[in-house]
C-alpha cells in the first residue's frame, strides 16, 4: 500500500449518538449535539467548516427542509466561513457520496473542511409524517406500472430473497444466522438499540411480514445523529490533534434503473458490487487481504449474503455458510459490520452513516468491546436507489506502510 | 380479498392504452418501429434509439415467474384487506418482465420459474389489470 497522498482526504471527527427514542428532541437538536461533537472530536474551531453536507432526515420533512434552509449555521453562529450548504441523498450510499462530494470541493479549492451529519428522529414524527413516510416506502415504484400491486420496498427485498434463495440454494436459515451474527456485534455496541438477544430460533419463530422475511430480522424504528469532518490530508495534519484516517480509494458501480423489476442486467441475485470492490482496490493500491473489516450497509439479511460473496469471502452460494460457521460474528475469521448493522435498530440513513463512523473508531482502536486487534484498514460499502448502485470506500491509517 | 379492488395505476398518454386493452382482454407490449427493440415497462420513447414512432403488439399472455412473495404484514394502508397477496415478476415469452399479481393459486405451492399465463381483473368500465395464474398441465 502507498503513503496517503498530499492531496487525499481525511476524516478528521466523528461523532454518533447513542440509538434511542427521543420524542421531545427535535431533529435540529439532534443534528447541533452531534456537529458540535464531531468538532470538539476533530479539536477544531467551528469557523473551519466550509460547508455544510446533510444526509437528509426521513419522515420529517419541515426539518429536512429547514436544515437545508441554513438552519443549522443560524443556529450555531456560522455566517461567514461555511459559504456552501448542499442535500446529498441517494439512499444507503449518501454519506459515501456527500465524502466525494466535499472532496470534490476541497480539491477545487472551493472549501478546506466539510462536515457530514444527519439526524433523524422517528419518535418526534407527527401521525401525518409517519403516514407519508410509509407512503414513501412505495414511492420508489411506478404509479403507472407497479403501485396498485401494493408492493413496498420491504416485499421488493423479499422477492429478491427468494430468487437468490432459488438460484443459490440459501436457505431461511442462513439468513437467520445473518440476523444472529449482526445481533451479536450489535449486543457489544454501547450506542445500539437491538431488539435484546436475537438468534437464528428467535428470527425463526418471529412474523411473516412478506414470504421470507420475517420481523426479528428487522430494526427497531428508533432516534440517532451522527456526523463526520472530511479535509484534506495535509489540513488534517495541520489542524486536527487526532490520528486522521485517509480515504484510501473509492469504486462504484451498477448502471442505474428506477424500478429493480427492470435493473439492466435482470439478475435480482446479484448487486454489481464486484466491480465497485475491484475499482477501490485498485485506486487505494491494496489487495482483499489488506481488508481489516467491512462495515457493510444493508438494511435486510440478503444483501449481507450477497456482499460476502461478491467481496470474494466466499464462494457463490456459501454465504449462508460462511455466517452459520460464524465466520462474520465475534471472534470470527471476518470483521463483518461490526457496529451490528441493521440490529442496531432502523435510523434511517443513519444506518449509512454508521458505517463511517464505526469504520473511523475501529482504525482509531477505540471501539472497546468489539475492537478488532491491529486494525488499519477499513472497507466500507454503500448502496443507493433500492441497492441498484454500488459504492465501495477504502479507509486507513496508513499505519501498515 | 375477494372483494379487494385494486387502486387505480395513473393514466397517462402511455398507460391509458395500455389498461384500456386489458379492458379488452388483450396483454400489450411496446415496440420501436425504427429499431425494432422491445420495450416494457411502455415508455415516451425508444430507450435504444430514442425514437418516437412506438408501436403496439399483443403478448400471448404466457411467461414464467421469476419471483413471488406472499405478503402477510408488509403492506400499505390501502392493501390491508388484500392480505395475504401474492405479488410476482412474470418473465413474458416475448422478452418483457413486469410486476403483477399471483392470483387463482395456493400460496404454499408456488415456485420459482414456474409457468403462468395471463388473466385480468376488471378495475371499473375502462381499466382492468392484468394478473397472473399458474398453468395447469
Amino acid at each position: 500500500m502507498i503513503a496517503p497522498a498530499q492531496d487525499q482526504l481525511a476524516i478528521i471527527g466523528i461523532a454518533e449518538m447513542q440509538i434511542g427514542w427521543y420524542p421531545e428532541m427535535s431533529c435540529i437538536e439532534l443534528a447541533v449535539e452531534v456537529v458540535k461533537s464531531a468538532l470538539d472530536d476533530a479539536g477544531i474551531a467551528k469557523g473551519e467548516i466550509g460547508a455544510f453536507l446533510l444526509v437528509p432526515p426521513l419522515a420529517r420533512e419541515r426539518d429536512e427542509y429547514h436544515m437545508t434552509f441554513c438552519r443549522l449555521q443560524e443556529e450555531m453562529g456560522i455566517h461567514e466561513t461555511a459559504c456552501m450548504n448542499m442535500q446529498v441523498s441517494s439512499w444507503g450510499a449518501s454519506p459515501i457520496l456527500a465524502i466525494e462530494a466535499a472532496g470534490s470541493l476541497i480539491r477545487n479549492g472551493d472549501i478546506s473542511t466539510a462536515i457530514v451529519y444527519n439526524a433523524q428522529n422517528f419518535s418526534g414524527a407527527s401521525e401525518q409524517d409517519l403516514y407519508w413516510y410509509l407512503e414513501r416506502n412505495n414511492r420508489g415504484f411506478h404509479r403507472e406500472w407497479e403501485r396498485h400491486f401494493g408492493i413496498t420496498n420491504e416485499s421488493m427485498v423479499a422477492m429478491i430473497t427468494r430468487r437468490y434463495m432459488h438460484e443459490t440454494g440459501a436457505t431461511e436459515a442462513d439468513l437467520a444466522a445473518v440476523s444472529d451474527s449482526l445481533n451479536q456485534w450489535a449486543m457489544r455496541n454501547e450506542l445500539a438499540r437491538p431488539r435484546g438477544r436475537i438468534t437464528g430460533k428467535e428470527v425463526r419463530a418471529s412474523a411473516v411480514r412478506a414470504t421470507p422475511l420475517r420481523a426479528a430480522e428487522k430494526g427497531k424504528l428508533s432516534d440517532g445523529a451522527a456526523a463526520f469532518i472530511v479535509t484534506s490530508a495535509t489540513r488534517a495534519r495541520e489542524i486536527s490533534a487526532r490520528q486522521p484516517v485517509f480515504v484510501l480509494g473509492s469504486g462504484h458501480s451498477g448502471p442505474p434503473a428506477f424500478s429493480y423489476v427492470q435493473k439492466a442486467d435482470g439478475d435480482f441475485t446479484r448487486l454489481g458490487f464486484s466491480a465497485a470492490v475491484s475499482a477501490a482496490l485498485s485506486s487505494s493500491q491494496c489487495q482483499i487481504s489488506d481488508i481489516d473489516l467491512f462495515e457493510l450497509y444493508a438494511a435486510f439479511p440478503v444483501f449481507y449474503l450477497m456482499q460476502v460473496e461478491e467481496l470474494g469471502l466466499c464462494e457463490r452460494g456459501q454465504a449462508g455458510a460462511f455466517f452459520r460457521d460464524a465466520m462474520a460474528a465475534p471472534g470470527g475469521k471476518y470483521a463483518i459490520s461490526t457496529n451490528g448493522g441493521i440490529q442496531q435498530g432502523y435510523t434511517g440513513l443513519g444506518l449509512a452513516m454508521s458505517t463511517i463512523t464505526e469504520s473511523v473508531r475501529q482504525l482509531r482502536h477505540e471501539a472497546g468491546r468489539r475492537q478488532i486487534s491491529q486494525a488499519s484498514t477499513a472497507l466500507v460499502s454503500g448502496f443507493g436507489n433500492q441497492m441498484l448502485d454500488s459504492h465501495a470506500l477504502i479507509l486507513g491509517t496508513g499505519a501498515n506502510l | 380479498m375477494t372483494d379487494f379492488v385494486n387502486p387505480l395505476p395513473e393514466l397517462t398518454t402511455v398507460s391509458k392504452p395500455f389498461y384500456a386493452a386489458a379492458k379488452d382482454r388483450k396483454l400489450l407490449i411496446q415496440r420501436c418501429r425504427q429499431c425494432e427493440q422491445v420495450i416494457f415497462y411502455p415508455k415516451f420513447c425508444c430507450p435504444n434509439c430514442l425514437g418516437t414512432d412506438l408501436d403496439w403488439f399483443e403478448s400471448r399472455g404466457r411467461g414464467k415467474l421469476y419471483s413471488y412473495t406472499v405478503v402477510h404484514a408488509a403492506a400499505p394502508e390501502a392493501f390491508k384487506l388484500a392480505i395475504p397477496y401474492a405479488i410476482g415478476v412474470v418473465d413474458l415469452d416475448e422478452g418483457a418482465r413486469m410486476l403483477s399479481w399471483v392470483v387463482e393459486c395456493d400460496h404454499d405451492k408456488l415456485v420459482c420459474d414456474m409457468e403462468v399465463e395471463v388473466t385480468f381483473k376488471d378495475l371499473n368500465e375502462e381499466v382492468a389489470l392484468p394478473m397472473f395464474r399458474p398453468v395447469h398441465a
